[in-house]
Parts: C-alpha cells; sequence; structure tokens
C-alpha cells in the first residue's frame, strides 16, 4: 500500500509541475498529498496527510534536509503551502517567500511594507497564504489583503480593508472558496467591530460581508447594550473551515471588548466567542453557537472548527469538533449547529454543565472583579490558535493544550480610544514565573503544563496525554502511518506514536515551535517541515 | 517594614523560581544539588553546590525533585529590635556581584 501510494505521489509530482491551482484541485486536495494546498491541508480542518513514507518504524531515520531562515525576529507562525515542488511562505511580517521545496532555495520574495500605524497586541504575525490558480493572497498587519502571482512574486491588486490605526490588522491565512477568496480581522483587544469578507479572487472587489459583532437591526444585535456594538472585538483569527456538500464556511469568533469588563456591553454579545455557519456564496448565516456567552475571560473561539462524518449515537452525521479556548471540548451538527455534547479536557472552574441548549452554566462568583478572581483555565485558555489535528484513521482529535493553570481575572474600568488597548483589566498569572515566554523553564507540573491530548470525538474521553514541562504554542500534523508531528516553548520538534502518545523521534530545534507542521512530498520523498525560532526546517529520510 | 526585614522576621513561604533548587539522583546512586537553571520534557540544568554547570538527560536520572520552598527559617523572636536593625543596616551595605539571569 504504501509503495502505491509513493508511485501515486511521483506520477502527480512530475505531470503537475506548475499546474494551476484550480478550485477542483482545492477541493479535492486531499487526494494529492504530496502537496499542502491549504492552511490546514484539507477544506475540513484535519491538517491530517495521507503520506506514508515516514512511518513508526524509521522516524528515528529522519535528517534535516535543509533550512530556511527567515530574515525576520517576529514570532514566525505561518503554516507554508507547497504545490508541485515550490513552497510559498510568509516570512513575518508580511514577506511572501517562494522556496524550492526540496532544496531550501529561494526563487522570489514579494515584500508588502505594512504601516507603522499598525496596532498589534501579540506581535507582527501572519499565518500564511492561500492560493487560487496561479495567484497568491495574504493579508497584511495593517489590513490590507494582498494577490500576488504566483510565479513571478508580482503585485496583482492590493486592497485595503480596514484602519491599522484602530487596531485591526490580518493575521489569518486567507480561506479561498470558489472564486472568492474570504479573509476577517484581528484586533480584539483594541475595540475593533470584526467582520468576516469575501471577496473577488480576480478583483479583489468585495462579494459580501458578515458582521461578527451584530449590530442594531442585524440578527443578534439585541445582545448588545447601547453602543457597545460599536467597539465589541469579535476578531478573526485563523482560516475557517468548509463543507462543499453543504456549501457552508465555518468561521470560530474572538473575544468580546473590552475583554475582562462586561459592564458596558449588557447581553450575549454575539457572535464573539462563538462558531457562525456562513453561506459561502453570500455569506449569510445559516447558524452560530456561542461557546461562552458574554465572554469575560477572553475566550476568543478562534480555533479551526475540525469537520468529521461520524456515527453519532448509532447514526452517521456530519459533526463538528471543536476543543475550545475554554476549556470544554465540544461536539456539534456541522448542518444545524445543534448542540449534541460538551465536556471539559481541563481543569475548567467557570462553568459546571449546560442546559439543553447547550448553553454554560455559569458558576457563581467566577467572574473578573476589582480585586481579581482565580478562574481555570488561565488568561491564555486551555488550548488557542494553534491548530489541531483529526486523524480518520485512528478515530481521535489531538489537541494542543494548557493544563491546570489558572489566572487571576482583574475587572477595570475601560474607555475607548481608538488605537489603545480596550482590554478592561488583566488575566494575571497565578504562578511566579508567568504566562509569557521566559528563555528559561523553572515551572514545576503543579503549575500547569504543556500537552498534546489524544480525545476520542465521540465521548470526550482523553486516550493518552503527551506532557510537556512548559506550555506549548505549536499546532499538530498526523499521518495515515499513524505518526503525529508537534513541538512546543521548550523548542523541541518531535513525533509521536499517534495511537499511544510514545516519543519516538525529537528534534532540538533550538528555538520555539510557534506554528503547525505540514508535509509533503517530491520525487517520492516526504519531507515534515516546521518553523521553530525564526527558521522553518525541513526534514525527510536518511538516503 | 524593609524587604530585607520582613525577609528575616517573616519569609515567604517559597522562594522565586529563580532560586528554585533541583535535586537529581543519578542511576548510580549520586545525589546532586544545587539552583535550578533550565528545565524541560528532556534536559534539567543546574548549578550545583560545587558552583559547577551541570546538565543530565531525564532518562538518565532515577530521582528529580525540584524545591520551591523557601529553607529560611524566621527570626522572629531571636533576635531583638535593634539587633534587627544592625542587621539590615549590615547587609544593606552588602553589593555583592550581579547575579546570573535564569
Amino acid at each position: 500500500m504504501m509503495k502505491r501510494i509513493l508511485v501515486i505521489v511521483v506520477l502527480l509530482s512530475s505531470a503537475a509541475v506548475h499546474a494551476q491551482v484550480s478550485y477542483d484541485r482545492l477541493l479535492r486536495s486531499g487526494a494529492e498529498p504530496h502537496n499542502w494546498l491549504t492552511y490546514s491541508g484539507t477544506y475540513s480542518g484535519h491538517r491530517y496527510s495521507t503520506l506514508t513514507q515516514i512511518t513508526p518504524q524509521n522516524v528515528r531515520d529522519l535528517e534535516l534536509k535543509w533550512v530556511f531562515q527567515a530574515r525576520s525576529l517576529e514570532k514566525f507562525e505561518a503554516t507554508p503551502l507547497v504545490i508541485d515542488g515550490v513552497m510559498y511562505t510568509v516570512q513575518p511580517p508580511n514577506d511572501i517567500v517562494a522556496i524550492d521545496a526540496a532544496t531550501g532555495r529561494i526563487f522570489w520574495v514579494y515584500s508588502h511594507q505594512p504601516s507603522q500605524l499598525a496596532r498589534l497586541c501579540c506581535g507582527r504575525v501572519n499565518r500564511g497564504l492561500a492560493i487560487l490558480d496561479n495567484t497568491l493572497f495574504m493579508g497584511t498587519i495593517d489590513g490590507h489583503l494582498v494577490a500576488v502571482d504566483a510565479k513571478s512574486g508580482r503585485l496583482i491588486w492590493d486592497v485595503a480593508l480596514a484602519r491599522p490605526e484602530a487596531g485591526y490588522s490580518l493575521t489569518l491565512a486567507p480561506l479561498v472558496v470558489k472564486d472568492k477568496v474570504i479573509v476577517g480581522p484581528a484586533g480584539g483587544e483594541y475595540g475593533i467591530r470584526g467582520f468576516l469578507a469575501a471577496f473577488d479572487a480576480r478583483t479583489g472587489k468585495q462579494v459580501w460581508r458578515f458582521n461578527t459583532v451584530a449590530g442594531p437591526g442585524e440578527r443578534g444585535g439585541e445582545t448588545w447594550g447601547g453602543d457597545s456594538w460599536k467597539t465589541g472585538g469579535g476578531s478573526i483569527w485563523v482560516t475557517g473551515s468548509y463543507d462543499p456538500d453543504l456549501n457552508l464556511t465555518y468561521w470560530g469568533i474572538g473575544n468580546a471588548g473590552p475583554d475582562r469588563n462586561g459592564d458596558s456591553r449588557p447581553g450575549d454579545n454575539l457572535y464573539t466567542a462563538s462558531v457562525v455557519a456562513l453561506d459561502a456564496d453570500t455569506g449569510q448565516l445559516k447558524w452560530h453557537y456561542q461557546f461562552s456567552p458574554h465572554d469575560e475571560f477572553d475566550q476568543d473561539a478562534t480555533q479551526i472548527a475540525v469537520l468529521a462524518d461520524l456515527p453519532w449515537q448509532g447514526k452517521p452525521r456530519k459533526l463538528m469538533l471543536w476543543a475550545n479556548r475554554n476549556g470544554f471540548f465540544y461536539v456539534l451538527d456541522r448542518g444545524t449547529g445543534q448542540f449534541l455534547s460538551a465536556k471539559p479536557f481541563v481543569r475548567v472552574t467557570w462553568a459546571d454543565g449546560f442546559d439543553e441548549h447547550g448553553r454554560p452554566q455559569r458558576v457563581p462568583g467566577q467572574e473578573p472583579t476589582p480585586k481579581g478572581t482565580i478562574v481555570y483555565p488561565g488568561n491564555q485558555g486551555a488550548t488557542n490558535w494553534y491548530n489541531p489535528s483529526y486523524s480518520p484513521r485512528t478515530g481521535l482529535l489531538y489537541v494542543p493544550a494548557w493544563v491546570n493553570y489558572a489566572s487571576l481575572f482583574i475587572k477595570r474600568p475601560q474607555t475607548y480610544v481608538e488605537g489603545q488597548y480596550f482590554g478592561g483589566g488583566e488575566g494575571r498569572a497565578t504562578d511566579a514565573q508567568g504566562l509569557r515566554t521566559a528563555t528559561n523553564n523553572l515551572r514545576t507540573e503543579d503549575e500547569g503544563y504543556g500537552a498534546i491530548l489524544a480525545l476520542d470525538p465521540l465521548t470526550g474521553e482523553k486516550r493518552w496525554e503527551y506532557k510537556m514541562t512548559d506550555f506549548t504554542d505549536a499546532g499538530i500534523l498526523t499521518t495515515a502511518s499513524d505518526l503525529l508531528f508537534s513541538g512546543g516553548r521548550e523548542g523541541d520538534f518531535y513525533a509521536l506514536d499517534a495511537r499511544t502518545g510514545a516519543l519516538l523521534w525529537k528534534f532540538a530545534a533550538g528555538g520555539q515551535v510557534q506554528s503547525g507542521p505540514m508535509t509533503y512530498a517530491i520525487g517520492g520523498r516526504q519531507y515534515v517541515t516546521v518553523n521553530a525560532g525564526n527558521a522553518l526546517y525541513a526534514f525527510g529520510l536518511r538516503q | 517594614m524593609s524587604e530585607l526585614e520582613q525577609a528575616l522576621v517573616d519569609p515567604a513561604p517559597e522562594v522565586r523560581p529563580q532560586n528554585r533548587t533541583a535535586r537529581v539522583v543519578t542511576r548510580d546512586g549520586a545525589t546532586i544539588t544545587g539552583r535550578l537553571l533550565n528545565h524541560d520534557t528532556f534536559t534539567l540544568l543546574l548549578l550545583d553546590s560545587q558552583e559547577q554547570l551541570r546538565a543530565f538527560d531525564k532518562s538518565d536520572v532515577r530521582e528529580m525533585t525540584i524545591i520551591k520552598s523557601n529553607p529560611k527559617t524566621s527570626y522572629r523572636g531571636r533576635l531583638t529590635a535593634p539587633e534587627l536593625a544592625d542587621l539590615v543596616g549590615y547587609l544593606v551595605t552588602l553589593k555583592g556581584t550581579r547575579s546570573i539571569r535564569p
């Protein structure tokens, strides 16, 4: 079987050189595993590859093939695309780089010089690109969407979506569906009014727009008091998923603003901390589910929606799997948005159950106060933007998690001033080392730790846990040979047995892994890549 | 109350993270204690009691403990107020050298 897949890969690799990436190819991206055509690999958000050359038996023979050193000291969070031997990634903040995926040599660089007016909570980051035909699409930290020719690196069009001085930035990899490019802005800590918008891939003209903070007259507008919707947040950080059968695209929406003081925004504050299902052609809302109504814990639902068709209570069902920043693992019906189940995957103290509609039951006293309230999970969440992975072979959902830590949630008065932080307080670490990255790790397990959790999606039960001593900002890749690749703040890139969690291989990359790994193949040779520190590493088997 | 005086009469139950101690027992039974400098899933680094920088592979050690508790005992009731003031005054004169920053 493995040989057969490799032969197919070789044939496809040679036959498809420089072919355009049609929408049809994007739809069937799983059928060409030698390429990586979208942020998550496929529309379903699995970050799973059917390549099987690297196995649990030979993974110890992985060796470094090449390194791309970014000319940047910013966090390197992009997942590359690979199309027929050419890798495209984003050197932060906003340089598109075309690289020979076999050698790491650079074909060309397109540099977007972002405005100095950009206001960013968490670094000048970018998480990647999208492609359609011969055009690459990149969001920029100063609120632009640009289209660039994939052969030459020449700018095709450049559209300004929003005002960077007001805190709007684009950090996500866009999503292409049919002839449209879909993006939305980050900026939930600056009082933006978030949105999702689709643009004509050829012209850059806006086709539709959906406000992630519902205003007066819009469905959900009644969930905001007064004028609070104007600064309600609802940011977009990561790429949505797409179900072509339903023609629905699914997006996780960020926190309400101000983050930790909801006094000025009475109500549930739709559609913050929610998932929305939109018609991909029109942007019309089909359904929504709000994970954290009236969020005051910065519980952005900025995770990848994982789409899986599984038997639910004995019947086949189109499901959505979602391990949320708020500490609960959810299963929803992705056709209707029906809440099916939720179960904590880490210690959770802010809610202790759900009603029949899936509304969380809040625990009295668990809310930010001027003196501070200790709440689990802590301010960075139980997980965050870094991607999970779902393996159809093992049937498990793999989640990068921050386990057993809390924050002191402090509420402060907040006045909106354009371009200034709009947090309404802070989520202060409860241990002395804190939540931010440190050069040296002195943390003990009782102060919290990072982990890969393998969850049974049908029960929410934890099958295994791989512990790290420090927290993790790394995504996860799984493959059809039952390998799992990930990393963490410790600077190791490693492979686990996806069925057991056993460590099989590791590489000391010398810098934090703050991206999701991906895999591709050229000439019958499988590669695995990851960003660590300010470099992109490509590994393959020793010949 | 000054920080030094507080540390003498009412020491914190735990030391700051940068002052944590690690105790390692190797497979051959040797026990090494020192200031924890760094650790990850696989390794532990410390400055041992002989002021040697040491690195350990966690898979090669039999036992490893990170000690957060403060070994200092309180001088409350053991020193008179003037003695305490003298001691604090003396300690303030100690400039020391700049510590390394783990």
